[in-house]
C-alpha cells in the first residue's frame, strides 16, 4: 500500500488540489457537485494531466515532470457504472487484471476466485455479466479491481445507483475489502463516510477546504458543505470571548465552548446547531433561552414526520425542524418575519 | 386486406404499362438492332435514310449480335437486324425470326494495332509478341471467334493476357498504352486513327466475318424495312461501309 | 402494451415495392435452365471463375481488415476536420461508379502513368494480374469495412477501454482483449458486406485488370462475357451470384443482432 500526494492543478477547470493521504487510508472525498472531486480522481488514475504541480504515489511521481500512462500506474478506479466486459464471463472479468499484469492462465483463475470469494460472489464466476444484478455487478467490479493489487483505490459514487438494501450489502462489502488499502471514495452518502473512511477531505470550488479524520470533521465541521452533509447548523463568526460568538454586528450567538477545540477571543470561530434545537415564534418570546434571532423563512419542505423550515439569520442560513402540526398553527410561508429561539446550551462553539 | 392487395397490384401494373410512348410527333419508326462494330457507319446512313424518306425516324440498337438475337426472342420491338456473324444470324433464322432470306452485305477482316509508336516493337503475329501484352477479344463473341479462326488458319499460338468482351475494350487498352498490342476489326484500326499504328495481318482474308442483314418477320414496316435493306446493300451504302474500313 | 397501427394504405406502396425488388429475381428464376444447371455450372470456365472469385474476394476481406481496422479505429476517435476529411476518402469509394474507379486505378496504377511506371520498371507487373482484380476489389469494397466498424466503434461507451486501462491492459491489450471483441459483430457484419460487393465487382476489374480465365475473369465477367456468348451459362451463373449475395446478407443480418448488450 503507498501514500498519496496530490500538488496539482488544473487551470482549465480552476482547480488546485492539495491532499495527503496516508497509506492504507481510506479517504472520503466530499462537496458540492462540480468541486472537482472526479477531476481529482482522474488526476491520480491518470485521465487527467495537470497543468502544473505533480501526483506522487509511494514516493513516485507519475504525473508532472514524468508522466506515466493510467496503465501503469497501477491504480484502480470503480464507478457508478460497474463496466464489466460482456463478452467474458465474470470469472475472466476479474482474471483480466493478472492476465494483463503478465500471470499464467492457472495463477490468473486463481487470484480471481480468491477476490471473488472475498466479496461473496464465488459461485457467480461462470456467469456473464449480463446476467447479474446491479449488486452483484458492483461487487464483481470491486473483485476485479482489487485482483491486480493496486497501490490505490479510486471510488466515484460506487452505490449511487443501487437499491437501498442493495447498497448495504455493497457497502459492508466494500469496507472490508478496502481496510487497510490505500484508496479515495468520492460519496455523497454520509453512511459511506461513516462506513469505509477513516478520513476525509471536503472540495469545494476547486479546493480543498478542510480534511481530517472523520469523527473529528464531522463533529466539528468548518465548512458549510460538510455541515449540511452532517445535518448540522454551521455559523461562522468572530469570537467575543469563549462563549459568545459574533456572527454578524449585533448579532451574537451564546454558547458552550468545546473542551478540545476553544475558541480565542478575536478570532475567527464556529457555531454548531441542531436544527431539532431550533424554536420558531412568531414574536420575540423573551425567555430562558440566550439566543433570540431575527429570521426570516426562506423555504419550508415537509419530510415525512417532520417539517425542515429554512431560515436566514443575519445572511446565514438556519435550517429549524418542526411538526407539521407547529408550522400549520403558527402560518409559516415563505417571507415571513420570525424568531428563532435557541438554547445556549444547545450551541456549541469552537475554533477554527 | 385483400382488396388492398388487389389495389396495389393494379398500380404497380399501371405503372409499368405506362412506359413512355417510343413515337414522336406522329414520325414513324424505324427500328434497326444492329451490331456494335456497325456504329458509326450505320448512324450515318440511317441519317441518308431519314432524309430520303421524310416522317420516318431511324432508332438504331447497337449491341453484341447475340445479346440482339436474345432481345429478339425475347419479343423486342425491331424491324430489321444486322449480325457481325453468320452464327447469329443462323440463330435468328432458326428461330424464325428473320423474314425472306438474310443476305450478306459487308464482310471484316482483323488486324493487329499497336499504341502509336509502337514502343514494344511489334512486328506483327509472331516471335515478337512473345512475354508480350496482347489484348484480344474472347472467343464466343464474333470478333474472338474470327481471331481464334484466324490463328488456327495461320497456325500460330496466341498467348494474350486479356480477352474482352467486347471490341472497344480491347481497341481502349491499345489507345491508352495498357497493352503493347490488340487483335481488333479493320474498321476498329480506322475509328482509332491517329492513337494506334496499324500492322495489316498476312492472311487475315482466312478469317472474315460475314455481315448478314435481314428484315424482322414481326416487323410492322415491312416495305420500310425492305428499302432500309436495299439502301444498305445498294451502291451507296456499300461506299459508306468500304470507306470504314469493310469489305476489302 | 400495444402500439398504434400503422395507417391501411401503407399496403400499396410496400406492395408496389415488394413487386418492383421481386419480379426481377423471380423472373430470373423462373428463366433458369434447371435441367442443365449442373452441366453447365461444371463447365471450366465457369468453374474457373467461381473459383477465382471466391479466392480474390478472400484475399481483398482480408487486406480489408488489416487496412480497414486501424483506419476505422482512428477515424473512430478523431474529431474535427482531419477527421473529417479521413472518413471523406474513406467512404468516396462506395459512392463511386465502379468504372470510375476502375478509371482511377488505371490512372495511378498504369503502365503509362509515373507510378505504375516505376512499379513496372522495378518488376513488379500489376496489369493485367490476379494482383490487380483484389486491388480493384479492395479499393471498392474496404468503405463497406471502414463505415461499419466506425460506426460501432464510436457508439460504444468509453467506460470498457478506461477500465481495461486501469486494471493494467496496455493499449494493444485494450485493443486486442476489449475494444475490437466488444466490436466483433460489426467487424463480422462490414467484411461480409465488403465480401459480398468484392463478389459482385466489375466495373473496376474490368478497366483496371483485364479478363482472362482463371486469372482475372472473376464470375460476374464471365457472366458480362455469356451474356453475349450463351444466355443460358449467363443465367445458371448468375444465380450463383445471387444465391452468394443472399447468404452473406442472412449471415449480416444475424451478425449485426447478436451485438452484446449492455450489462
Amino acid at each position: 500500500m503507498s501514500s498519496l500526494r496530490v500538488r496539482a492543478a488544473l487551470a482549465g477547470r480552476d482547480v488546485d488540489l492539495t491532499l495527503d493521504v496516508a497509506e492504507g487510508c481510506v479517504t472520503a472525498i466530499v462537496g458540492p457537485n462540480g468541486a472537482g472531486k472526479t477531476s481529482l480522481l482522474h488526476l491520480v488514475a491518470g485521465l487527467a494531466r495537470p497543468t502544473s504541480g505533480s501526483v506522487r504515489i509511494a514516493d513516485r511521481e507519475v504525473a508532472g515532470a514524468t508522466s506515466v500512462p493510467v496503465h501503469q500506474r497501477r491504480v484502480a478506479l470503480l464507478t457508478q457504472r460497474p463496466a464489466l466486459f460482456p463478452h467474458l464471463d465474470v470469472l475472466a472479468n476479474v482474471a483480466f487484471g493478472p492476465r494483463a499484469a503478465g500471470c499464467s492462465a492457472a495463477e490468473a483463475q486463481a487470484r480471481a476466485l480468491a477476490e471473488l470469494d472475498a466479496v461473496g460472489c464465488a459461485d457467480l464466476a461462470s456467469r456473464r455479466p449480463q446476467d447479474l444484478s446491479g449488486g452483484q455487478a458492483q461487487r464483481v467490479a470491486i473483485a476485479r479491481a482489487l485482483a491486480t493489487d493496486p497501490d490505490v483505490v479510486l471510488l466515484d459514487e460506487p452505490l449511487a445507483g443501487l437499491d437501498i438494501a442493495v447498497a448495504t450489502d455493497v457497502r459492508h462489502a466494500l469496507a472490508a475489502r478496502l481496510r487497510g488499502r490505500t484508496a479515495l471514495l468520492v460519496t455523497h452518502e454520509l453512511l459511506d463516510v461513516w462506513t469505509i473512511a477513516e478520513q476525509v477531505a471536503v472540495l469545494e470550488g476547486g479546493r480543498v477546504v478542510e480534511s481530517g479524520p472523520v469523527a473529528d470533521l464531522l463533529a466539528r465541521p468548518t465548512s458549510t458543505f460538510l455541515g449540511r452533509l452532517s445535518g448540522t447548523n454551521l455559523f461562522t463568526g468572530t469570537a467575543l470571548s469563549d462563549t459568545i460568538l459574533q456572527i454578524a454586528p449585533g448579532v451574537n450567538l451564546h454558547g458552550l465552548p468545546d473542551p478540545d477545540q476553544p475558541l480565542a477571543v478575536g478570532m475567527a470561530g464556529l457555531a454548531s446547531v441542531q436544527p431539532a434545537a431550533v424554536a420558531v415564534h412568531l414574536s420575540d418570546p423573551g425567555g430562558s433561552p440566550r439566543n433570540h434571532l431575527a429570521a426570516q423563512v426562506t423555504g419550508i419542505e415537509p419530510r415525512g414526520h417532520y417539517v425542515r423550515v429554512n431560515l436566514t439569520v443575519a445572511g446565514q442560513p438556519l435550517a429549524a425542524d418542526l411538526t407539521g402540526q407547529a408550522v400549520a398553527e403558527l402560518g409559516l410561508r415563505h417571507g415571513l418575519a420570525v424568531h428563532a429561539a435557541i438554547k445556549a446550551t444547545q450551541v456549541r462553539l469552537y475554533g477554527r | 386486406m385483400s382488396r388492398q392487395l388487389c389495389a396495389g397490384l393494379a398500380a404497380a401494373l399501371l405503372l409499368t404499362a405506362c412506359a413512355p410512348a417510343s413515337s414522336g410527333s406522329g414520325n414513324t419508326d424505324l427500328v434497326v438492332f444492329a451490331a456494335s462494330s456497325l456504329n458509326p457507319t450505320f448512324a450515318t446512313l440511317g441519317k441518308e435514310f431519314e432524309a430520303a424518306h421524310p416522317g420516318v425516324t431511324v432508332r438504331f440498337s447497337f449491341d453484341g449480335s447475340a445479346a440482339l438475337v436474345d432481345q429478339l426472342k425475347a419479343g423486342a420491338p425491331a424491324d430489321v437486324f444486322a449480325s457481325a456473324d453468320k452464327a447469329n444470324m443462323d440463330k435468328a433464322s432458326t428461330a424464325g425470326l428473320i423474314g425472306n432470306s438474310p443476305v450478306q452485305f459487308t464482310t471484316n477482316a482483323l488486324t493487329l494495332i499497336v499504341p502509336k509508336g509502337n514502343p514494344a516493337g511489334i512486328t506483327g503475329l509472331d516471335a515478337s509478341l512473345d512475354n508480350k501484352l496482347l489484348v484480344v477479344c474472347a472467343d464466343g463473341v464474333p470478333c474472338g471467334t474470327a481471331t481464334k479462326k484466324l490463328a488456327a488458319a495461320l497456325g500460330v499460338t496466341l498467348k494474350p493476357v486479356s480477352e474482352e468482351t467486347k471490341v472497344t475494350d480491347v481497341r481502349t487498352k491499345v489507345e491508352s498504352g495498357q497493352a503493347d498490342a490488340g487483335i481488333v476489326y479493320v474498321t476498329d484500326a480506322k475509328a482509332s486513327g491517329g492513337k494506334v499504328d496499324t500492322l495489316p495481318i498476312a492472311g487475315a482474308d482466312k478469317a472474315r466475318n460475314s455481315y448478314l442483314i435481314g428484315r424482322v418477320l414481326a416487323s410492322k414496316q415491312a416495305s420500310l424495312a425492305a428499302a432500309f435493306v436495299t439502301l444498305i446493300t445498294g451502291e451507296r451504302g456499300q461506299q459508306v461501309l468500304e470507306t470504314a474500313g469493310f469489305g476489302g | 402494451m400495444i402500439r398504434p397501427p400503422l395507417p391501411r394504405w401503407l399496403l400499396l406502396p410496400v406492395t408496389a415495392a415488394v413487386v418492383f425488388l421481386g419480379v426481377p429475381l423471380v423472373a430470373l428464376l423462373a428463366r433458369v435452365p434447371w435441367t442443365r444447371l449442373p452441366a453447365l455450372l461444371s463447365a471450366p470456365a465457369a468453374l474457373d471463375a467461381f473459383w477465382l472469385s471466391l479466392r480474390t474476394c478472400a484475399l481483398t476481406t482480408l487486406v480489408a481488415l488489416v487496412l480497414g481496422l486501424p483506419l476505422a479505429l482512428l477515424l473512430s476517435r478523431g474529431k474535427g476536420r482531419w477527421a473529417a476529411a479521413g472518413r471523406t476518402l474513406a467512404t468516396v469509394p462506395m459512392v463511386l461508379p465502379p468504372v470510375v474507379a476502375g478509371l482511377a486505378l488505371l490512372v495511378a496504377l498504369g503502365r503509362r502513368e509515373p507510378l505504375g511506371g516505376w512499379l513496372a520498371a522495378s518488376g513488379v507487373d500489376v496489369a493485367f494480374t490476379t494482383t490487380a482484380v483484389v486491388i480493384a476489389q479492395t479499393f471498392v469494397a474496404m468503405p463497406y469495412l471502414v463505415v461499419s466498424v466506425e460506426g460501432a466503434l464510436r457508439s460504444a461507451p468509453d467506460d470498457y477501454a478506461i477500465a481495461a486501462a486501469t486494471l493494467g491492459a496496455s493499449p494493444t491489450t485494450v485493443l486486442r482483449r476489449v475494444s475490437l471483441p466488444l466490436v466483433a459483430p460489426a467487424i463480422a457484419s462490414g467484411a461480409a458486406l465488403a465480401f459480398a460487393r468484392a463478389l459482385g465487382e466489375f466495373g473496376a476489374t474490368l478497366t483496371f485488370a483485364g479478363s482472362l480465365q482463371g486469372t482475372t475473369r472473376t464470375l460476374p465477367l464471365e457472366i458480362y462475357l455469356q451474356r453475349e456468348v450463351d444466355t443460358d451459362t449467363a443465367i445458371a451463373l448468375s444465380v450463383v451470384l445471387i444465391t452468394i449475395a443472399a447468404l452473406l446478407v442472412a449471415a449480416t443480418a444475424r451478425f449485426s443482432r447478436g451485438a452484446w448488450s449492455q450489462p
